[in-house]
């Protein structure tokens, strides 16, 4: 397969995960870098939104961070093959729907690289509103999170009303 | 039915590729960094050491040099010089004196 034959679509959805890819980089390196620099897991502290650094070696919510390193590379090659479900679903879909897929393939590879390289993923954002603290959390969460919205609303939707023409 | 199956499913596949951890996390990592101020050791304070009037006293380098009080026999001769270097140099003040006491009579 040549690499000048490739449709135009194959190169707009690699920049979207690369986009995606970067953002969330850039912004870990600043972090662990800020960490590093300051000497400590507090960077910034304010009112609704703390910057703390934390390394998750789970998933989300904490869950499932094994202090076994055959469990926790069986949780980072299924992430892996869920990644590889998502390329191929995201290479028959179209509109919202690739879109969607996009920026969640683009957080998730993210954050395997980190799960791989670093062996824990690292978070920071901790929005909370008084005492009221939600999970610490990064930029490919935030992509990844928008990414299931888009597929839950273009489920709700677009699939209903396609239904509807149908009937 | 379907859709909600559907919206489980991706909201399950969801939680394998997001990884937000818990706060409690956030404060106990944060304590692990930080140095416990009660397991810093303090530093015990300065105390001679138990042989230290065992050790040779130093000596002056001045005193080592002109030590040699050993040699008799180089302080025997050394003095006998001295002497008779002294006694010359009294005989030869007297005889200046009187050649002056000479000059001022005659004058």
């Amino acid at each position: 397969m040549n690499i000048k034959n490739l449709p135009k679509i194959f190169y707009i959805n690699f920049f979207v995960v690369a986009l995606v890819y970067t953002i969330d980089r850039i912004s870990k390196i600043y972090i662990i870098y800020l960490d590093k620099s300051n000497l400590g897991s507090d960077i910034f502290a304010s009112s609704f939104l703390n910057i703390t650094l934390i390394w998750n070696k789970g998933i989300a919510f904490g869950l499932f961070s094994f202090d076994k390193n055959y469990l926790y590379n069986l949780l980072s090659a299924l992430i892996a093959v869920i990644i590889l479900i998502l390329v191929l679903m995201a290479s028959k879909s179209q509109g919202l729907k690739r879109y969607s897929l996009l920026i969640i393939i683009g957080g998730a590879v993210g954050n395997l690289y980190d799960r791989i390289f670093y062996s824990g993923v690292p978070d920071f954002i901790d929005l909370h509103i008084g005492e009221f603290h939600w999970f610490i959390f990064n930029v490919a969460d935030i992509f990844i999170t928008f990414g299931v919205i888009f597929m839950i609303l273009y489920e709700l939707i677009v699939t209903s009303d396609s239904q509807h023409e149908k009937n | 039915m379907k859709k909600i199956k559907i919206i489980i499913l991706i909201s399950f596949i969801a939680t394998f590729l997001i990884s937000c951890g818990a706060v409690k996390e956030g404060f106990t990592n944060q304590k692990k960094n930080n140095t416990d101020e009660f397991l810093v050791e303090k530093k015990a304070p300065l105390v001679m050491p138990p042989n230290y009037n065992e050790l040779p006293v130093p000596k002056d380098k001045g005193a080592i040099e002109s030590d040699d009080s050993g040699d008799v026999k180089k302080l025997i001769t050394k003095s006998k010089k001295s002497t008779s270097s002294n006694e010359t140099s009294n005989k030869s003040n007297e005889s200046l004196e009187n050649k002056i006491l000479g000059k001022i009579k005659n004058n």
